[in-house]
């Protein structure tokens, strides 16, 4: 009986505690609404009374009436207000209120007023006069502790965790984006205010030497505290009284956690079919003194980590062979659809700052890439190429495969002083590649087996440059390049295809092209420039140019000890120049103009060591140009530009001795230095309103270029012989582009309608004649996109292009004759839906479907269906894609080039799909 | 008993409740993409004389969409100068980055951040407010969008105060009473100081027989406060594109004058169409995202420009 008393009790004090909670839960904070004033409870069964309260306001020491004093008609006690007035020109003031109260409070207020009140009688009429005193207003100073200006050189910068979203935040290049005026572009370049950012620095080490494609995609954003944007950054503190410079740069500063430890990051993916794999591993080490960033990455995904490896400034320029083996024309589409590769890629990089911890002058970069690349392709093509008076035209048929494959390395060195008196930068670089391609074609019939190797590509170049800053604002610098290459290749056709033409034995059995290029080469440059206020700009440059190359080549079957001279090739090339530019600007409110001319002397020497002949050429050139803007209204806008460019050929396009470059092409350029004359026009008419979010812009060129050479083809079965000709030939083209955009705010789409048409003459050599010819193409879309609701996209795109060719036939009658050539009509579309579930789990589909009307001998329509979903965990990423799920086989495209026409069958990746998984180590 | 004693705990503190994550509001995203790059301080033009200037505290919390997700809260500094009748009410963080801005063209380009000063939380909100300019009785606002103000004016706003009683507030040492109104689709709660006779307040508040010291509004969203209150003398500036802009690189300021509709509507479209403005003045735009572990970098075209829309910004004027 006791315990179930107790258990009473307790249920009871439960029960009363229960009950407090409650009371106290409803108890509420004060609302703030708007409440009718209620008479006060102690006055209960007070009447209503009907008050007019007025009054004047005069200064106390004139009698002048005082106007613009605040009035206040308040309760008696002061704590609430009924209402207020101001005083009239006079200094009087008038209430009328119907109230219970007894007696209320009236108050003035005033600039330079002392406070007064008194209370009166609420009466049916009841008048209240003021003397308002004088009394200057005093006011309690309260003031904000100003943020300091900061100055050049004191740690500013963004907190990257006010940005961070940390569902979807994962490399710094999320957040990045994030911030005012940044984009990440096309190619991985980070813009700032639409200007690409001309450093990038990590801790105020430049760490990446312009590769920071690779630490936008692998940095963590949980490592970053805070990010740096340099606005209008002057890399080159010499400059920094003299130059403005417009572009920006980034410096990301870390967290201390993550200074001085390994960091790491992993990702990796599996799918079928075929089976593939996509591996990444970055790390990364920052210290105080010393910093190092190495990714690893392997796919035969399709994924091309190249662009992530390319170098946004500082670049290293690579050789090309002219010899290689046949490849298909790339398709115009996504290149992940059709890529079959496996690449691997290593990236390392160093950076270490001599000098102490704080001295960012006086830094020395260590970078080295290597990259394993392997590429197949798969298609069949055929090619038509139209001839004169009236031949048919000859058409070649093949089927490809081929194999690409290149193993290269590049290293580089760099040191870097700069401080407010000098900036001085000098680079080494330093390459080597391999190529090893191979490839069969079935070519109208015939297998022929092709295989080039490159046994390595060696370059080696040197950039010096120096900034420095003269009395009189005048900003002089001065770069410096040197480069040395050699190239040597190699190009094995197996059967040997043309004996007659080559006059060998019938029995050999493959033709070997050998090409060895060898070149050294420096460019000099001084500039000086100065800009005045009142908006003149002047700006001069110098330079003085040397080009030593080297090229021997031979072509024989293999085995054979030598070449006939007329397939051989030992030239010396000998190019020097010294150029000297100015240019002038100027700027006046909305219109601005600059012009500018660069004058050029060139002297070139040809040395054929096998006919033992040489020539030379002594040139002065004086290439004009001009630009200009100017805004109409605040919203139209007009530019035009124009430039006159006389060129050179280069010397070592000449050679005399014939060179297989494919196997169905010969060619020789046994002839003058080509020289040429090239005009260019531009004129665009701009109109943007933010405000009806309308654009609309139409643009023409025309262009005109001349030229005392040209490379004539002869067709000897399916053989190209190349030759050139002394013929003087002109080609010029006109385009007209135009574009409008319009949003629709209200059902929040955009669309937007561009337009253009391009026409071109020009005339082609083909067997001995010269065939005039003319294109024109019209290409017309339709974009369109719309936010159907607030997580889902629509996005639509439409692209047609009607193209032609004409030939002009001048026949001996005089009579022109036109042969068109069949119109190509070709379209594209794309589809893509997208969405997002919860923020964590995203989704798309996307539809792209091709039509060509001149396919022959395949499907003229091509459809691709494929998927993406992905999901954000705290820690770890999960990503499924569907490629390809309509099982498209192949890519048909057809196209002209001036009077050539070219369909491939191009071979895709098949239905695959792909799982990804991407986490951090440590 | 103890089950009760646990789900009374579990319902007093709210924050034992986990898996919340915080992130930059839509609202201060919106500003980024969509604020001027600096408008030029050579084009200030001086319109009359201030006496007082009071600093404010700016906050807007946007409200998040679901439980799991949170933003940041945002604030700025707002200024109020107060002249006799004319009053100026800008923002302290655009000043700030238009005043960089134009100092390190003045003195040479070693690279100068005039935005990133701003701590986490931090935005500049250029919208200007001038009661009683160009006239007695004409409210004027200026809207800095990318390269543009934009400007509309309208009458001096008729606020209908009610009076609360027995509330009352300290702030800056002052003894603050209450007054409630509705304007445009919102309700306020202010708090003035009859103590400072003068007729002002942030934003298009005015017309209290005190200086607004303190404005809150009702869904928690909006709030004001005055931190700092000066006795000072200045020259209350205007931007006048009359003047020539300084140097190359210095995007020519444009007014355009607009009405209040259309102001509502391009406040509209800083968050349901960020990248439009920069598109219209014909800049190539590109964007990169991640797609699953895949930076994916696109240009902005009318083909796909609308997935750049960001979640609905409150805003303070709802009609």
């Amino acid at each position: 009986m006791n315990m179930e008393m107790n258990i009473m009790t307790m249920k009871l004090k439960t029960f009363a505690i229960l009950i407090a909670a409650a009371v106290l839960a409803c108890i509420s904070v004060a609302e703030t609404f708007a409440l009718p004033l209620q008479a006060q409870r102690d006055t209960v069964r007070q009447s209503l009374v009907h008050a007019v309260v007025t009054g004047r306001v005069t200064d106390s020491g004139t009698g002048e009436p005082v106007p613009g004093a605040n009035v206040m008609l308040q309760t008696a006690d002061g704590r609430a207000l009924y209402g207020f007035t101001t005083t009239d020109s006079d200094g009087r003031y008038r209430f009328e209120y119907s109230l219970r109260a007894d007696s209320v409070r009236v108050m003035i207020t005033g600039f330079n007023i002392r406070k007064a009140w008194r209370n009166v009688p609420l009466v049916a009429s009841v008048t209240a006069d003021f003397q308002a005193e004088y009394e200057r207003l005093q006011l309690n100073e309260v003031t904000v502790t100003a943020e300091p200006i900061r100055r050049r050189g004191d740690t500013l910068s963004y907190l990257v965790d006010s940005y961070i979203d940390t569902l979807t935040d994962r490399a710094i290049g999320d957040v990045l984006r994030k911030m005012p005026g940044i984009d990440v572009s096309e190619s991985g370049q980070i813009r700032y205010n639409n200007r690409p950012i001309n450093k990038f620095y990590i801790e105020g080490l430049d760490l990446m030497g312009g590769r920071y494609g690779v630490a936008v995609n692998n940095v963590r954003a949980r490592d970053i505290s805070r990010v740096e944007v340099l606005e209008n950054h002057q890399p080159i503190k010499a400059l920094k009284d003299v130059e403005f410079s417009p572009d920006a740069a980034i410096n990301l500063r870390l967290k201390d956690g993550a200074k001085g430890s390994l960091i790491a990051t992993l990702s990796l993916g599996g799918g079928y079919k075929p089976w593939m794999w996509n591996g990444e591993l970055a790390l990364m080490l920052f210290t105080g003194n010393y910093q190092m960033m190495t990714t690893v990455k392997s796919n035969n995904s399709g994924d091309d980590v190249t662009t992530e490896l390319t170098s946004f400034y500082d670049a290293f320029a690579k050789e090309y062979s002219q010899l290689g083996i046949h490849t298909p024309a790339t398709p115009d589409t996504d290149r992940e659809r059709y890529m079959d590769n496996l690449t691997h890629a290593v990236s390392i990089n160093n950076i270490v700052r001599l000098g102490d911890s704080t001295d960012n002058d006086n830094t020395l970069n260590i970078n080295a890439i290597y990259l394993h690349d392997r590429q197949r392709y798969n298609s069949s093509s055929l090619t038509t190429y139209y001839l004169p008076d009236g031949q048919p035209p000859l058409e070649i048929d093949e089927t490809t495969s081929a194999t690409e494959l290149s193993d290269g390395a590049e290293f580089k060195l760099r040191y870097n002083l700069n401080n407010e008196k000098i900036y001085l930068n000098e680079q080494i670089a330093f390459g080597a590649e391999w190529n090893r391609n191979s490839g069969s074609v079935l070519s109208d019939g015939t297998p022929v087996e092709q295989a080039m190797t490159v046994n390595p590509q060696l370059r080696l170049q040197n950039d010096l440059r120096f900034v420095k800053v003269l009395d009189n604002d005048i900003r002089l610098s001065f770069n410096s390049r040197i480069f040395a290459s050699s190239l040597p290749s190699t190009l094995r056709i197996t059967p040997l295809l043309y004996p007659e033409i080559f006059g060998y034995d019938q029995n050999a059995q493959d033709a070997v092209q050998l090409m060895d290029s060898r070149k050294i080469n420096t460019v000099n440059t001084v500039f000086l420039r100065k800009e005045f206020h009142g908006g003149f700009g002047i700006n001069f440059a110098a330079g003085a140019d040397a080009d030593f190359q080297g090229m021997t080549s031979s072509l024989a079957p293999s085995g054979t000890d030598t070449a006939p001279d007329s397939l051989s090739n030992d030239m010396d090339y000998r190019s020097l120049a010294a150029r000297a530019s100015i240019g002038l600007s100027y700027r006046y409110r909305s219109f601005h103009i600059g012009a500018g001319a660069a004058l050029s002397y060139n002297d070139i020497f040809i040395r054929d060591n096998i006919r033992n002949s040489s020539r030379s050429l002594g040139k002065f050139f004086v290439n004009p140009n001009i630009s200009m803007d100017v805004e109409i209204t605040p919203n139209l806008k007009f530019l035009a530009s124009g430039a006159v460019i006389n060129t050179l050929g280069a010397p070592s396009s000449i050679y005399s001795g014939y060179i297989m470059t494919d196997y169905r092409v010969i060619g020789s350029r046994d002839g003058d230095i080509a020289r040429g004359l090239y005009q260019r026009y531009n004129a665009e008419l701009r109109y943007a309103d933010a405000l009806l979010s309308l654009f609309g812009s139409v643009q023409a060129s025309y262009t005109r270029s001349r030229s005392n050479l040209m490379y004539g083809t002869e067709y000897i079965g399916s053989l190209s012989r190349i030759q050139t000709y002394s013929i003087d030939n002109v080609s010029q083209g006109w385009s007209i582009d135009g574009k409008i955009e319009k949003r629709f705010d209200a059902i929040s789409t955009t669309i937007g309608i561009p337009v253009g048409f391009t026409r071109n003459w020009m005339d082609v050599l083909r067997q001995g004649e010269i065939m005039p010819v003319s294109t024109w193409s019209l290409p017309v879309g339709l974009e369109l996109s719309s936010r159907l609701a607030p997580t889902i996209f629509l996005e639509y795109y439409i692209r047609y292009v009607r193209s032609a060719s004409e030939i002009l036939h001048t026949g001996p009658e005089a009579a022109e004759t036109t042969e068109v050539l069949t119109p190509i009509n070709a379209l594209h579309q794309r589809l893509r839906l997208s969405t997002t579930f919860f923020k964590r789990l995203s989704a798309s589909i996307t539809g792209e479907h091709y039509l060509n009307d001149a396919i022959s001998g395949g499907s003229r329509n091509i459809f691709f269906l494929d998927t993406s979903i992905s999901y954000k965990a705290r820690k770890f990423e999960y990503i499924l894609e569907g490629r390809n799920l309509l099982g498209t086989g192949t890519y048909n495209q057809r196209t002209y080039s001036d009077i050539t026409n070219f369909q491939y069958l191009y071979r895709l990746r098949p239905l695959s799909v792909m799982f990804k998984i991407r986490f951090s180590l440590g | 008993m103890r089950y009760l004693l646990s789900l009374i705990l579990m319902l007093s503190s709210p924050c034992l409740l986990s898996g919340q994550s915080t992130a930059t509001s839509p609202y201060a995203v919106a500003l980024q993409r969509t604020n001027p790059i600096s408008r030029d301080v050579v084009s200030k033009k001086v319109i009359g004389r201030y006496g007082y200037a009071v600093t404010y505290r700016y906050s807007v919390s946007m409200p998040s969409p679901d439980t799991a997700t949170s933003y940041y809260p945002d604030y700025d500094l707002m200024r109020l100068e107060i002249g006799s009748g004319l009053s100026r009410y800008y923002s302290l963080a655009a000043d700030r980055c238009d005043s960089l801005m134009f100092k390190a063209r003045q003195e040479g380009a070693d690279g100068v951040n005039n935005s990133s000063w701003m701590d986490g939380g931090r935005i500049a909100v250029y919208e200007d407010c001038y009661q009683n300019w160009p006239g007695q009785g004409t409210l004027t606002v200026r809207m800095g969008i990318v390269d543009t103000e934009y400007e509309y004016s309208e009458m001096m706003p008729d606020f209908q105060w009610a009076f609360i009683p027995d509330t009352s507030m300290t702030v800056l040492g002052y003894q603050c009473m209450a007054a409630s109104t509705e304007f445009r689709g919102r309700r306020y709660t202010v708090w003035f100081a009859p103590d400072i006779p003068i007729s002002a307040g942030p934003w298009k508040f005015c017309g209290l027989p005190g200086l607004i010291m303190a404005v809150e509004e009702s869904t928690g969203v909006f709030s004001w406060e005055a931190v700092g209150l000066e006795r000072r003398s200045g020259d209350i500036h205007i931007f006048d594109p009359g003047y020539d802009s300084y140097g190359e690189g210095v995007p020519k300021m444009k007014i355009r004058r607009i009405n209040r509709r259309q102001a509502l509507e391009l406040e509209r479209k800083r968050w349901a169409d960020p990248y439009g403005f920069k598109l219209t003045l014909g800049i190539d735009l590109s964007v990169g995202h991640y797609e699953g572990d895949e930076l994916v970098i696109e240009k902005v075209t009318a083909a796909n420009r609308e997935k750049f829309a960001l979640p609905e910004v409150p805003a303070l004027e709802l009609e």
